[in-house]
């Protein structure tokens, strides 16, 4: 869910939003994973979506073995920019992984199950711009935009 | 045999894009000991990595005093250190042999920058493979 970077973090209501529209579309489960600090905005998430019934919450439960294996059950992982991204493409896990401030030609997941979503902006990536404030190259990509992704990956994959 | 030490980063996702390098240093060097500075991030899945004999931490936070202790048992005790951070470890450990400070490769891969580092001083190709273990291994006894 989160980042070690804030600013790589997609915003939590568009994860409301592809959620709902995965459970809708797809009737798929959805596991949320992600250290402790990212547990408020799970919560957030899942007191937001439609459907409760369907979410596992993973958020500061899993050591580096438990997300290991968890990521090994999965069909697909969503992910920013982050260390799970690159442990799930290890494990040959069709991986979506959205870029926004850093440069998917000098750190994305390097394996043929990985599928980039980024929006071009008139900004320098990578921007390593902390102070950054509108942080729009995270929130130009929509919940739309995974959802299309997803259904891409599944049926071709 | 002799000793190699390798500076791995901070973050779990590039660690993972310098697990190709590791394969060629390991493959390089087949009898000897690697030594792994790693993060709290990434001690855990770097003591799975089979190529690997010993994990030791090492916390950028630390103060100046706790980052003295940390070196002064290293210093001049290996045959080869490699540094993923480019950090100036290399020169207070002093090795035999160490990977390069300046570098000139900016809009390359991680994963090729990491290979490219250790070019030099690991020359045979190998087929890369990037390997995780299940198992944590409690005790290094040596290299199995």
């Amino acid at each position: 869910m989160g980042s070690n970077w804030e600013l790589k973090s997609w915003p939590k209501e568009n994860f409301v939003k592809l959620i709902d529209l995965l459970i809708e579309n797809l009737n798929c489960v959805i596991l949320f994973t992600g250290l402790e600090k990212d547990l408020e905005t799970a919560i957030y998430i899942i007191n937001s979506v439609k459907d409760k019934s369907r979410i596992y919450n993973f958020c500061g439960k899993t050591d580096l073995t438990k997300l290991i294996a968890t990521l090994s059950l999965l069909d697909l992982f969503v992910s920013a920019d982050s260390g799970p991204a690159h442990l799930a493409t290890a494990l040959k896990r069709k991986t979506i992984v959205l870029f926004g401030p850093t440069s998917e030609k000098l750190t994305a997941p390097r394996s043929g199950c990985v599928y980039i979503i980024r929006k071009e902006l008139n900004c320098k990536i990578p921007c390593y711009d902390l102070s950054c404030k509108d942080n729009l190259c995270m929130k130009k990509i929509t919940p739309e935009d995974v959802f299309s992704k997803v259904l891409e990956v599944l049926k071709n994959g | 045999m002799g000793d190699i030490l390798i500076n791995f980063p901070t973050n779990i996702g590039d660690t993972v894009l310098c697990l190709p390098a590791l394969d060629r240093i390991s493959a390089n060097y087949p009898n000897d000991k690697i030594t792994a500075i790693a993060s709290l991030n990434t001690e855990e899945l770097l003591s799975r990595s089979s190529l690997i004999n010993k994990v030791i931490v090492f916390n950028k936070l630390w103060s100046v005093d706790k980052k003295i202790k940390f070196c002064l048992p290293l210093i001049n005790k290996f045959d080869l250190m490699v540094d993923f951070k480019n950090s100036f470890l290399p020169v207070i450990l002093n090795p035999k042999k160490r990977t390069k400070f300046i570098r000139r490769f900016n809009n390359f891969h991680a994963k090729d920058r990491y290979i490219y580092l250790v070019k030099n001083l690991a020359p045979k190709e190998i087929n890369l493979k990037g390997e995780f273990i299940k198992q944590r291994r409690k005790k290094v006894l040596g290299r199995f």
